[in-house]
């Protein structure tokens, strides 16, 4: 019988450089060829992705999409809908990001309503890092209002519980699924609160403690990915997730709902009793050192000077807000929220600037240094996915609202959540936070900020070394700092995008004043 | 009339029955045939044909003439060292009933392939067309835009094109072809005597070889 699940797909993004025809005799013709290769473990995480959208999770939802030039684009109904076609390989959300979680040991939160196969993606992953299909289900965490710790991590063993003289001789027996390289926590939002906090320690520092004991999480590859899923992400639930534990959350995803036109293929699933995750081709099984190499390659990734540019110009514009603070540096939101202050009414008190055009109006906060790692750890991702030697801006783009939703969070009484066509980015996050990147990057080419920094110039000139600077020329350095400040101090107006400028030449001239007294001293 | 790719010495359908020769496994070789970018039904059919022609050739030399003559360029400098050697041995006319034409024409043949290797015999009648390569995706072919900027490379029987963004190197002789995708657009290399054309109406892409007047 044909196995209709056992077909790996050539996956499209491969591209190899032609070599020149290589000779052969006859007798080369009655050699058996040798076996393929093992393909590369980008090409085996491309088709992996490619087996679990064509075959195991039906999927027809391209919404990660990239585009050489201008893709084409329809506008459909008469409220602004517009469908765009994209020119190059483009790929589905609630496949892609879980499958990156995979490669770099990330912590996935998956979304939606019931019966969307969140549950499914995630026990697909655990069966590609070589569980069997009954284990991965058997260590599915079910989170419900009665789930304590000991049902998490394990229980002491009673004998130990009567006989020790102190903790360190109680034994504990702890859970199976703790050590597996795929974790799985469903309907995290039902957790009780104490219970999340000891889920907090795992996810967040990789250890479990019960009893004085002590408990590693991580397998032998060192390579953990964890997988929650919550019916929403906006409070709801039994009990409110903790903040902490929402923060470790990598990216967000939301589960695409099923696709009508593709009833037949689930007629047949039904009919033939199956389930994709028994079906997972051996070839796609990750070991522990493949799991390691992988991410240790998505590691490597470069990013290259002009995407980090651009990435510092997109994070500066959100910590800032002119009316949070008397003193220069603590005019920020955090300010205004670890004083109970309210953001929002900050930014409005603002009347100097913009507010339609400043990107950092549109948020309550500013962003972590987590999210920011997270960032470039799955912009990594997405570029080695690709086949890509760095990381490029679109992958930045593609990964940022995944990463971010949760994160950076809309002000809802800022004007454009007011008003017409823009009033859908209130409810549609990922939309507004690609707008906002994408509003980022339009700024950033129509100041020139690529072409001219003169702040980052004036860094990677403290960055030489202060060795042979004399006096002199650390007076001009000073005096150019200071003209820089005038500068911006000219403009009239402020916004949070020179606001770490600001602070960087600030800091400069301490160094160099500090450095030019030394000199003085010396002499 | 749709036009699809295709060399014009493979006007005819191989037809014909290969007979087993015992110690070698001929399915093995068609698969070889076919990996190396050949067809494995017309090596079959022209290793059937160099047999019936003369039992006394080297099985093994002919299944090297077969694969050549079925496409596989890889084989063509062993297969020219075996029609050669072959001839000095009297069984020149399986050689040549391997490759489909008269054994009178065999030593011309060769001759003519150590300078151009898209001759064949039929090449004259032919106004000079070797091949067709590429073709419609949409039936069956490699390509979703008609190819354009041809230029031949700096390798012997190796030409470019481009395919809307797309640039492929093209290799070919007279029997069989090799298209793939290319990074970067490669560096023109010198012309000569053959070139490829490409038709702004049309997804192939023609090898053809000037003919003296």
């Amino acid at each position: 019988m044909v196995d209709r699940w056992h077909k790996l797909s050539e996956s499209p993004t491969t591209s190899n450089a032609a070599d020149e025809v290589a000779p052969l005799t006859a007798a080369d013709l009655f050699r058996e060829a040798p076996a393929p290769a093992a393909p590369p473990l980008d090409e085996k995480l491309r088709q992996t992705y490619y087996w679990i959208v064509n075959r195991a999770v039906i999927s027809p939802y391209y919404d990660v999409e990239f585009s050489s030039g201008r893709p084409l684009t329809f506008e459909l109904g008469d409220a602004g809908a517009e469908l765009t076609l994209p020119n190059e390989p483009s790929y589905s959300s609630n496949v892609l990001l879980p499958l990156l979680s995979f490669a770099v040991g990330g912590k996935c939160l998956l979304i939606g309503g019931p019966g969307r196969g969140k549950t499914t993606v995630a026990v697909l992953m655990g069966v590609l890092a070589g569980s069997t299909p009954e284990e991965v289900r058997r260590g599915v965490q079910q989170g419900q209002p009665q789930l304590s710790i000991s049902d998490l991590v394990g229980i002491p063993l009673p004998r130990d519980l009567m006989n020790a003289s102190s903790l360190a001789e109680i034994g504990i027996a702890w859970r199976e699924w703790l050590s597996r390289p795929v974790k799985i926590v469903d309907e995290y939002n039902r957790i009780p609160t104490k219970t999340q906090s000891a889920l907090l320690t795992m996810v967040a520092e990789g250890y479990v403690e019960s009893h004085d004991q002590m408990r590693r999480t991580a397998p032998a590859s060192g390579v953990e990915s964890w997988f929650f899923t919550a019916n929403d992400d906006a409070g709801g639930g039994t009990f409110p997730v903790i903040q902490a534990l929402r923060d470790r959350m990598d990216v967000t995803v939301p589960a695409a709902g099923f696709n009508s036109r593709f009833l037949d293929e689930l007629v047949a699933r039904v009919e033939a009793g199956e389930k994709p995750e028994e079906h997972v081709p051996a070839e796609l099984v990750f070991g522990p050192d493949e799991q390691s190499a992988m991410r240790a390659a998505i590691r490597a990734v470069p990013v290259p000077a002009e995407v980090r540019r651009r990435l510092e110009f997109f994070l500066g514009h959100f910590e800032f807000v002119q009316g949070g603070g008397r003193r220069f540096e603590y005019r920020t939101k955090d300010t205004v929220t670890t004083a109970g202050g309210r953001v929002a009414e900050a930014i409005e008190a603002n009347s100097g600037a913009d507010l339609m055009t400043d990107p950092g109006a549109q948020t309550l906060n500013g962003l972590s240094v987590r999210a920011l790692q997270t960032l470039i750890v799955y912009a990594k991702a997405v570029a080695w996915f690709r086949g890509r030697d760095a990381v490029s801006v679109a992958d930045v783009g593609a990964m940022l609202p995944f990463v971010l939703r949760g994160k950076l969070l809309p002000n809802p009484t800022h004007p454009r959540f007011d008003v017409g066509a823009e009033r859908e980015l209130s409810t549609d996050v990922m939309s507004w936070l690609a707008d906002l990147f994408a509003e980022s990057c339009r700024q950033f080419d129509a100041l020139g900020r690529g072409a001219d920094d003169p702040v980052g110039d004036l860094l990677a000139q403290l960055e030489a070394g202060l060795d042979g600077v004399g006096a002199v020329e650390a007076g001009r350095r000073l005096t150019e700092i200071e003209a820089r400040l005038r500068t911006v101090a000219g403009t009239g107006k402020l916004y949070g995008r020179d606001f770490d400028d600001l602070m960087a030449l600030k800091y400069l001239h301490q160094r160099y004043t500090a450095y030019l007294r030394w000199l003085e001293g010396r002499s | 009339m749709i036009r699809r790719p295709g060399h014009l010495a493979d006007r005819t359908p191989p037809v014909g029955t290969p007979v087993p020769v015992e110690g070698l496994d001929l399915a093995l070789a068609g698969r070889n045939v076919a990996a190396a970018g050949g067809s494995a039904e017309r090596f079959a059919v022209s290793f059937a044909a160099g047999r019936a022609a003369a039992e006394s050739i080297d099985p093994i030399a002919l299944a090297g003439i077969a694969g050549w003559r079925a496409g596989a360029l890889g084989l063509r400098d062993d297969a020219l060292r075996s029609i050669d050697s072959v001839r000095s041995t009297g069984a020149g006319a399986a050689a040549a009933a391997a490759l489909g034409m008269d054994a009178a024409d065999l030593g011309a043949f060769v001759d003519r392939q150590r300078t151009d290797r898209y001759w064949w015999p039929g090449r004259r009648e032919a106004n000079g067309y070797v091949c067709a390569v590429g073709g419609f995706r949409g039936l069956g072919g490699a390509w979703t835009a008609p190819p354009a900027d041809g230029r031949p490379l700096d390798v012997d029987g190796a030409f470019a094109v481009r395919t809307g963004e797309r640039w492929w190197r093209i290799d070919a002789d007279a029997w069989g072809s090799r298209l793939s995708p290319l990074d970067d657009e490669p560096e023109p290399g010198a012309a000569g005597a053959a070139s490829v054309l490409t038709f702004a109406d049309s997804y192939l892409a023609w090898i053809h070889v000037a003919e003296p007047a």
